[in-house]
């Protein structure tokens, strides 16, 4: 991380377009959208279901083609990736904590929290490990399996994972969106305070209001394109620009 | 419900396109069956049809059926002026057929292992026809066009013939043939005028049959034609003269068949397995969709009706394709099983009843296999309509099935013990211990499911240096231990008969090899090369006899003669040399007191016979004579249970061809010496060839290896069946877990990693599926040869090949895994990880 200039943004969108299907049919998900995400921050993207905010976030994560436009991950082109480069680069460099089915049923959740680090064939680092799982409360959990455990729990372990290699940046498609209004409050909580005591960027993709504002910074899309920010957000404001908007 | 069925069919045609080329395949190899011994059957029939047809009766030495491969007494040679002396009678020509030998050039017309025939030419049959040249007259003889062409011989070229007399030199008059056929199925055939048949096999005024031509009522003409008969010589029509070889030939044919069935029977086996498997992985996938049709109203009758009619449609297409498969089977069969070409070929037959049969087969054995998951489905809850992720599978009840399936090992074990150690029962053995194996194959497949999980554990603990894909081909292995212990099960079933093979022909082979050097005293043994269906002229004994480097020899011949209404196989020999030649376990009595109408007999047919008594033998030439029994013994050396010295054997068999000679050299004369004196003079005689004792051993091995490898040809389609397994069950576990796969790529799994992981799950899988086959194999041979319970006989473990089947098994599944990884590697990340 060092070697990459502080003013450099951790991913950038640049007139990023994506459509699916083509001829009459074709579907313009995403429209020329272009987006820095900031170091060290913790930025939200919302919008209504067909936004378009799942697919950007897939773009952004070396998920999904683009069909025309770049995105970049520091200062590394994900076009000029093959499989075997984009798969490293999300092993090493991003994590993911997805809305549902985070973890692999076979594997245990401190194996699960490891995955990467084992994928990489690398051993974690030992103290940032117990700093981690502290953290986010899994210490009397790890040897369970992810079936064992309850849907907060779960998701807490996607978490853990996602922090354990300190990626570059964090994607989070709806974390909370299968969870308990208190489970959910409470990962994300832990997500901010990812953000402010180690740093961590993270981008977070939701409709919810509450979560949303948690953030540093949401961006709010409508038919695959930018249509509004805001810095600093409270959940008052949110929802007031969310009638806003759509009106 | 058809309609639902349809759909549903259409809907997972991939998961059901490989079970259904599993069930094609064990139905394509039981049409093959069919389709090639019918085959078979058609030429036999249109080959005898032929030579017997343009003439109506036919007169013949008579010869009881069990022994009508034998000749039986030649007949006089006036016999056939005075039957064409008969009113009523328009021609009466008798013919001779025999074995001889025939070279050009000093190299023998042999073609491979075939026969070579020498016919009187067959004037009366019409049938025969000259392809070239002309028919032959004394001093001539014409071949059949295939060995002309194949031995580049034209019109006029001199071919060197050898029966049973001296060889006699013929000038080729031309190329003759049956319509329709170029050969008696690869055999050699010389056409000769029937004075040049009488020397060639030394039966000088006689004939062995006669053909007569008449215009009046067969049945008046057999009766006049009888009055001039002497005793034991019949009439018959052409027609039943037909019908009778046709039904010998269909008897050993029949044997072809069954043992073809059983290997069938051994894929549809395997194939049951892995309908079971792919229907209730099937069932479990469509849970959601199965309970939303009950939650609709649909009945549990109605539910699990549609999983059998689906199972109905599956068999019916896979029986089609089965019939297809068949016709390419039948022919890989047919040159599996050429035999050196000495069978007949025609178009392939497909019978009425093939088709009945193979449908039948596909479509009972795919309905029975889906039956279980069928109930399955039917029990589904209908509020599993509600709950969106899919149940995993239900936890084992380890103690229950643990119980069954000891109880259904146990209760196949039992059959197979009755069966092996040959209770009287009135079923045939060789059922109770096929279906006694096949009930020790399911009890064993239960209990796999029991112990599957802990076995992969054990089995893939090298793989935990492989990292996160070793890992997760042992918990993906061991996480559905039913569907693992199923697959692995079919794998086992083709593992097990192959261990079973290994240490049945090893113990043979290596008890062949340490027995050889007791079988015989000789230093060479001279024999029909190939499997013997060519005979050895006498002059070759008469002039080995005479080299000077050999310093005594014994040449034996054998026929099949009945005792005690059993067909057995009778050796004639100078009894007086052969002890010295050959092992023998005298127990009672000499085997040179064994002269003139006296016999010998091994140990298990005297049973109850002591020296002086009277036993009768029942000869096709002379009918049933009075022996004495003064000797009995045992010999490894010689196949037959009977001996009677030479001229008792000249005196009752009209063939007079030598099947082994034993020689002893000079001392003083070097093996190699000796022996390259020896084949100068075997050289000349096809089809012979020259063994020492060490090639014995050898030769015996070698036939056993072509039987192992006919045998593993057969299980090869098992095996592939099984391994088809392997890839259907891979191919819906990844489907099954596809976003499970997706979450591994999205968090940086590479797609190698990601193929890593499935070939290892696959090689694990194999792997539990043939050490199960392998164990059950030894434990099967063992039990075999206890049974057999033969002094002689000692198991030996072939370790190098078993270690490579297991090798080979493990292969076959990273082979199996192939494709569904690919798949795997290449689906798209986000379709898997999508869930809106």
């Amino acid at each position: 991380m060092s070697s990459i200039a502080p003013a450099l943004p951790a991913a950038r969108a640049v007139e990023v377009v994506k459509v699916y299907g083509d001829g009459p049919t074709a579907v313009r998900a995403l429209d020329g959208i272009s987006l820095e995400v900031e170091r060290g921050r913790f930025t939200a993207i919302m919008g209504a279901s067909g936004s378009g905010k799942s697919t950007l976030l897939h773009c952004l994560a070396g998920l999904d083609e683009l069909t025309s436009g770049r995105v970049l991950i520091g200062d590394i082109d994900l076009a000029t990736l093959d499989d075997n480069a984009l798969t490293r680069l999300r092993r090493d460099r991003i994590g993911f904590v997805f809305q549902a089915f985070n973890l692999v049923p076979t594997l245990t959740a401190a194996e699960n929290i490891v995955l990467p680090l084992s994928l990489a064939g690398r051993q974690p680092d030992r103290d940032w490990l117990e700093v981690v799982i502290s953290t986010l409360h899994l210490g009397d959990r790890l040897d369970h399996r992810p079936s064992q455990l309850s849907g907060g729990q779960q998701q807490r372990v996607a978490a853990a994972r996602a922090l354990i290699t300190r990626p570059d940046l964090i994607f989070a498609d709806e974390p909370s969106g299968n969870l308990d209004s208190r489970s959910g409050a409470q990962l994300l909580d832990f997500l901010r305070k990812a953000v402010d005591d180690f740093s961590q960027t993270i981008v977070l993709v939701t409709h919810d209001p509450n979560a949303a504002a948690q953030a540093d910074r949401i961006v709010f899309l409508a038919d695959g394109q930018v249509i509004d920010e805001m810095a600093s957000p409270s959940t008052d404001r949110v929802i007031d620009r969310l009638h806003h908007l759509e009106a | 419900m058809w309609n639902a069925a349809w759909k549903g069919l259409i809907g997972h045609r991939l998961r059901f396109a490989l079970t259904a080329l599993s069930i094609a395949l064990g139905v394509g190899l039981v049409a093959a069956s069919y389709m090639f011994t019918d085959s078979l059957d058609r030429a036999f029939d249109d080959l005898f049809s032929a030579t017997l047809s343009g003439f109506d009766l036919q007169v013949r030495p008579e010869v009881d059926e069990d022994l009508a491969f034998t000749q039986g007494a030649p007949l006089p040679e006036h016999l056939v002026d005075e039957i064409g002396r008969l009113p009523g009678i328009d021609a009466a020509r008798g013919s001779i057929f025999g074995f001889a030998q025939v070279a050009a050039g000093g190299e023998s017309l042999t073609n491979g292992t075939s026969p070579t025939f020498v016919v009187s030419w067959p004037e009366l049959v019409d049938a025969f026809s000259i392809r070239s040249g002309e028919r032959p007259g004394p001093g001539e003889g014409a071949l059949d066009p295939s060995t002309a062409t194949r031995a580049g011989l034209g019109l006029g070229d001199e071919i060197v013939v050898t029966g049973v007399g001296a060889p006699q030199n013929l000038r080729l008059s031309g190329t003759a043939a049956i319509e329709g056929f170029e050969s008696f199925g690869g055999a050699v055939s010389v056409y000769v005028t029937l004075e040049t048949a009488q020397r060639l096999l030394d039966l000088e005024d006689q004939v062995l049959t006669i053909e007569i031509e008449t215009d009046e009522p067969l049945e008046a003409m057999i009766a006049r034609v009888e009055t001039v008969l002497p005793e034991g010589v019949e009439a018959v029509s052409a027609q039943s003269a037909a019908e009778e070889q046709l039904a010998t030939f269909k008897e050993a044919l029949g044997f072809l068949n069954t043992f073809l069935l059983v290997f069938a029977g051994v894929t549809v086996f395997v194939a049951a397995f892995l309908i079971q498997n792919t229907f209730r992985i099937i069932v479990a996938q469509r849970t959601h969709e199965l309970a939303t049709l009950r939650l609709v109203g649909a009945s549990r009758r109605q539910v699990l009706g549609l999983v059998l009619v689906e199972a109905g449609l599956v068999g019916m297409l896979a029986s089609a394709l089965g019939l297809v498969l068949g016709v390419v089977l039948a022919q890989a069969i047919r040159s599996l099983l050429a035999f050196g070409g000495s069978l007949p070929t025609t178009s392939l037959e497909l019978a009425p009843r093939t088709i009945l049969v193979a449908v039948a087969t596909g479509l009972i054995i795919t309905l029975a296999s889906a039956l279980l998951p069928a109930r399955g489905a039917g029990r589904i809850n209908p509020i599993a309509a509600l709950r969106r992720v899919l149940a995993p599978e239900s936890p084992v009840t380890n103690r229950r099935r643990g119980i069954a399936g000891l109880l259904i090992t146990l209760a196949g074990v039992g059959l197979l013990a009755v069966g092996l150690l040959g209770f009287e029962l009135p079923v045939s053995n060789l059922v109770l211990v096929g279906s006694g194996a096949g009930i020790v194959f399911i009890g064993v497949a239960v209990l796999a499911a029991v112990f599957a999980r802990q076995a992969t554990a054990t089995l893939g603990t090298p793989l935990a240096g492989l990292g996160v894909p070793g890992r997760l081909a042992v918990e993906n292995a061991g996480r559905s231990p039913r569907r693992t212990a199923a697959t692995a099960s079919a794998l086992m079933v083709g593992l097990a008969l192959v261990g079973l093979t290994l240490v049945l022909a090893d113990s043979l082979k290596t008890t062949a090899d340490r027995l050889i050097g007791d079988r015989f005293e000789a230093d060479l043994v001279v024999g029909p090369a190939g499997f013997g269906a060519a005979r050895l002229s006498p002059q070759l004994a008469a002039e080995l006899a005479s080299l000077p480097e050999v310093a005594s020899l014994a040449a034996v011949r054998d026929g099949q003669v009945l005792y005690q209404g059993e067909t057995r196989t009778l050796l004639g020999g100078p009894t007086s040399l052969l002890p010295g030649l050959v092992n023998f376990t005298v127990i009672e009595g000499e085997i040179s007191e064994i002269t003139g109408d006296r016999i010998g007999m091994r140990s298990g047919l005297a049973e109850g016979l002591s020296i002086g008594d009277p036993v009768t033998i029942e000869f096709a030439r002379t009918g049933p004579q009075s022996l004495e029994l003064a000797a009995i013994f045992d010999a490894r050396g010689i196949g037959a249970g009977l001996l009677v010295d030479s001229p008792t054997f000249a005196d009752n068999f009209t063939e007079q061809f030598d099947s082994q000679i034993f020689l002893d050299l000079a001392p003083g004369v070097g093996l190699e010496e000796g022996r390259a004196q020896v084949e100068s003079v075997t050289a000349r005689y096809v089809g012979s060839q020259v063994l020492d004792q060490e090639e014995l051993a050898n030769e015996a091995s070698l036939r056993i290896d072509e039987l192992v490898r006919l045998v593993f040809g057969l299980l090869g389609v098992a095996v592939v069946v099984a391994l088809i397994g392997i890839t259907n069950t891979l191919t819906l576990s990844v489907l099954e877990r596809r976003r499970e796969i997706g979450l591994l790529r999205a968090l940086g799994l590479s797609r190698r990693q990601l193929r890593s992981a499935i070939n290892w799950e696959a090689i694990l899988i194999a792997l539990i599926g043939a050490a199960l086959g392998m164990g059950l194999g030894l434990t099967f041979a063992w039990a075999v040869i206890t049974a057999l319970d033969d002094e002689i006989l000692r198991m030996s473990i072939p370790w190098g090949r078993v270690g490579l089947s297991l090798v080979g098994a493990a292969l076959a599944g990273l082979l199996a895994a192939a494709v569904p990884a690919w798949r795997a590697s290449r689906r798209n990340i986000l379709e898997a990880i999508s869930y809106e």
